[in-house]
């Protein structure tokens, strides 16, 4: 049997890939965008709800971040700015959504439509997409503030520490927001899943 | 009709059932809880209903997006960023300054218009990092305003546009001291658009942290429904509460 040696490269840091990308490395933007899109993306779909502006708030978060990067450097880790502001852009969107929505009423009306039929027959097994649908509209019922906190932890998996950091808040309100919105969304579901 | 549980001293907070749950707890909170729940074994529901929610979220999480998605989006990432160079350190902290000062104008404008309105006698909130009187801290103590910082005729026709958000405050730029029933005609502090979750709190009832942008140049809104009863929403105080509004 051949032995052969694996040869692995050092993973590069966030910081000496920004270096390398300030440096005109493209390659190095690529590497960042792998590393973080999916947590970022995770994030702006739960707090939006749906997929569709998601990968919109993805990007315009990437953006921000890199164009405002001189200004920013040190005052954390890359990801939890990232998440910070990825997280702000998701907002923003869906404001501007609901006041879409608002205006027309429909998607107010279609979003009323899209549950409870769903869940009429309590041994119809969940999807995915169901429950999924089901913690959307459990978050809904959650104040921004709660939501995002719930979020950048359970979905981004931040330790409390560095949910504390994107959203510069204590960890004991982190605690607090996390206890509170568990409670609510627990509530919730237990109404709603056999 | 549940009674509500006795309040125990001895009990630990419950946040830090939450952070149990999450492997959160350190030092002395985790000895006192892992204490408790020996003593109390009926309260580990409260540590069970803490993991629920997290464990459906990773059971539900979104479906990825193709590859030819993600290879789509980094192009727009690309093309956005040859089309808006890094912004240089200085200039957000000057950005945040003259925006902040306007922001502080443009609320003001709205806060004394909404004073009016709710004939309220109790404006005051304790303004923190500031020089500024805390009590009634509102237009009165404001410079007046320069040519950099005059309030335009269109600034306020901004205010007034109900299509057009108004600049405010988020709450995570507030403490909420106390709420009562008392509180019911007073300000708003939450998410937009009204109708929906928010909190009820008077000036008193807050103190004010921050009233500038986000560091990512994003500031918290408020869209004003049409109606009457979509006057009462705008906290005012944002006068000398932050040192990016000050005059240089």
């Amino acid at each position: 049997m051949a032995v052969g040696t694996a040869r692995t490269l050092p993973v590069q840091t966030d910081d000496q890939l920004l270096a390398r990308w300030a440096a005109g490395d493209r390659e190095a933007l690529e590497e960042l965008f792998q590393r973080y899109r999916l947590v970022a993306y995770r994030v702006a779909c739960r707090l939006l709800g749906n997929e569709a502006d998601a990968l919109d708030a993805v990007q315009d978060g990437f953006i921000k971040v890199l164009t405002h990067l001189p200004g920013f450097q040190g005052r954390s880790s890359f990801k939890t700015w990232l998440l910070r502001v990825v997280s702000n852009a998701a907002l923003d969107f869906g404001r501007q959504r609901r006041r879409r929505d608002s205006l027309s009423l429909d998607g107010l009306l279609a979003a009323e439509r899209e549950i409870p039929h769903t869940f009429l027959d309590p041994a119809l097994r969940l999807e995915r997409a169901d429950l999924r649908q089901l913690l959307n509209q459990a978050l809904a019922t959650l104040s921004e503030a709660q939501r995002r906190t719930f979020v950048l932890h359970a979905d981004a998996e931040l330790s409390y520490r560095e949910v504390a950091e994107v959203l510069e808040i204590s960890i004991g309100t982190v605690m607090s927001r996390l206890f509170y919105a568990r409670q609510k969304l627990r509530a919730f579901l237990a109404e709603r899943m056999p | 009709m549940t009674r509500p549980t006795q309040f125990d001293p001895e009990k630990p907070p419950l946040e830090h059932f939450a952070a149990y749950a999450d492997g959160e707890l350190r030092g002395d909170d985790l000895i006192r809880l892992e204490e408790w729940l020996c003593a109390h074994p009926e309260d580990a529901v409260l540590v069970e209903a803490q993991q629920q929610p997290s464990s459906l979220c990773r059971r539900s999480a979104p479906p990825e997006p193709t590859e030819a998605d993600w290879t789509a989006a980094f192009e727009k990432i690309e093309i956005g960023l040859a089309s808006s160079p890094p912004v240089p350190a200085g200039r957000s902290k000057g950005w945040r300054a003259s925006t902040g000062f306007k922001v502080a104008m443009l609320a003001t404008a709205a806060a004394a218009v909404v004073a009016v309105v709710l004939y309220s006698e109790r404006w005051g909130v304790r303004a923190i990092d500031s020089d500024q009187p805390a009590d009634g801290a509102l237009a009165k103590d404001q410079a007046s305003p320069g040519p950099e910082n005059e309030i335009l005729e269109e600034d306020l026709a901004y205010l007034w546009d109900p299509a057009i958000p108004i600049l405010l405050l988020s709450p995570e730029d507030v403490d909420i001291l106390s709420l009562d029933g008392a509180d019911d005609s007073a300000i708003v502090v939450g998410t937009p658009p009204v109708g929906k979750t928010f909190s009820l709190v008077s000036p008193g009832d807050v103190v004010l942290r921050s009233a500038a942008a986000d560091v990512d140049g994003v500031v918290p809104e408020m869209r004003v429904p049409p109606g009457p009863a979509a006057v009462p929403m705008i906290i005012a105080p944002m006068i000398g509460s932050n040192s990016d509004q000050k005059k240089p």
